[in-house]
């Protein structure tokens, strides 16, 4: 066998490279570990200023998990969540997202408290739980809002004023590196309505 | 895909209370700290609390951590502080035979004494590798971790559909995406070795700019 030294420089660096990355999936922290760090977030988002502006965009919460986009719900018109509503005159919007194995059913609706709120749940073909996030967003992608899904799949996320989209990733941000997650973004339209 | 963001950026938006950009932080030096604590002979829930314990220095450092390029050194400064604490609370408590005595006062583990400080170096260099990786991002990541990162044969029918190539793209988008993590890896001061072990690289002067 030859000294890896006397290999080609591309293979050498393939072969070093394969190397690093299979023993550095070793040194994954236990996924309760890395929940308890990660949840410092919380004193962290405590030291935020009054009316400082947010910098998180869709992008980067997509980098944290690992994430692509699988489905662009709200472009096509049968499928458009603004201008469809129900006999009480919410929006909603139900459909299987291609690829996924996952349905939603949600609308958009004014809250007792005359705030607007999206509300809903992600169903599995299985009928197992979804878990997973949503990120409100703004015409710039910026994070506005984010919550998990609950134990059952279901979401009830309040739409800040400029509200345009909801991104939805399967995963949280403890993930392993090398899983990928399904992104699924629901276009709120133009015409939100702004909450109070 | 976003550009990459330097520690002193997410630093910043930490102490304006960013809490994605502690979630980059931590996702960022997560399998530094573990592989310090890893080092260390610990129970595995100390190993744990200390992993959280070193997160915690760090939060409550966020206003006097200043030197950005320093900030993987002292995470694993930190953490190794942590564990020789760890260390000795647990040989106090089970009255194990005593550690080596350090001359700070503080005790380690013998296992690790002779070794400290290239084990050190070579945590520093790894990490060097997973910023490369980080900065390289998008497919091109995705496309290496998926080849090199598992153990069994990669499903390249699979692989090329995730990533909405052909499959026959696949090696030459490879050989051009490792071009570019070698590159990525000269200027981070790794020539091209993503290697685990040996001497700790130069810092280069420009570890602000994105690829």
């Amino acid at each position: 066998m030859p000294h890896p030294s006397d290999q080609p420089p591309a293979r050498r660096s393939s072969d070093e490279l394969a190397s690093f990355l299979r023993e550095d999936a070793g040194f994954e922290p236990p996924a309760s570990a890395l929940a308890a760090a990660i949840a410092l977030r919380a004193r962290v988002a405590e030291r935020q200023r009054p009316g400082l502006a947010r910098f998180t965009t869709v992008g980067e919460w997509m980098d944290l998990a690992g994430a692509r986009v699988v489905d662009w719900l709200g472009l096509s018109p049968d499928r458009a969540l603004a201008g469809v509503r129900d006999d009480r005159g919410d929006e909603i919007v139900d459909a299987a997202i291609p690829g996924s194995g996952l349905t939603i059913v949600a609308e958009r609706t004014m809250g007792e408290d005359a705030r607007l709120r999206f509300i809903g749940e992600f169903r599995s073909a299985t009928g197992a739980p979804v878990r997973g996030r949503l990120a409100v967003l703004d015409a710039a992608d910026r994070v506005l809002a984010e919550d998990e899904l609950d134990a059952f799949g279901m979401f009830s996320i309040t739409l800040p004023d400029g509200a345009r989209r909801v991104a939805f990733s399967r995963r949280a941000v403890q993930a392993t590196d090398h899983a990928v997650a399904d992104i699924v973004v629901i276009e709120l339209g133009n015409g939100s309505r702004g909450s109070a | 895909m976003t550009a990459f963001k330097t520690d002193g950026s997410l630093l910043e938006r930490c102490r304006a209370g960013d809490s994605v950009a502690w979630d980059l932080l931590v996702m960022r030096y997560r399998r530094l700290v573990w592989s310090v604590v890893l080092k260390h002979r610990l129970r595995d829930e100390t190993r744990e609390d200390v992993f959280q314990q070193a997160f915690s220095a760090l939060f409550e450092h966020l206003d006097s951590l200043r030197e950005e390029a320093a900030l993987a050194s002292w995470l694993a400064t930190t953490t190794k502080r942590l564990c020789w604490q760890a260390s000795e609370r647990e040989r106090r408590s089970s009255a194990r035979e005593s550690p080596l005595e350090r001359s700070d006062g503080t005790r380690m583990d013998p296992a690790v004494a002779g070794r400290d400080d290239e084990a050190n170096a070579g945590l520093l260099e790894r990490q060097l590798v997973r910023e490369g990786l980080e900065r390289l991002g998008g497919k091109c990541r995705e496309l290496l971790e998926a080849l090199f990162g598992s153990s069994g044969e990669p499903n390249y029918a699979l692989l090329a559909e995730r990533l909405g190539i052909r499959v026959g793209s696949i090696g030459p988008t490879r050989a051009r995406c490792l071009e570019k993590l070698a590159g990525i890896l000269e200027t981070l001061g790794l020539g091209s070795r993503p290697a685990s072990g040996g001497a700790r690289p130069s810092k280069p002067g420009n570890r602000d700019e994105s690829p």
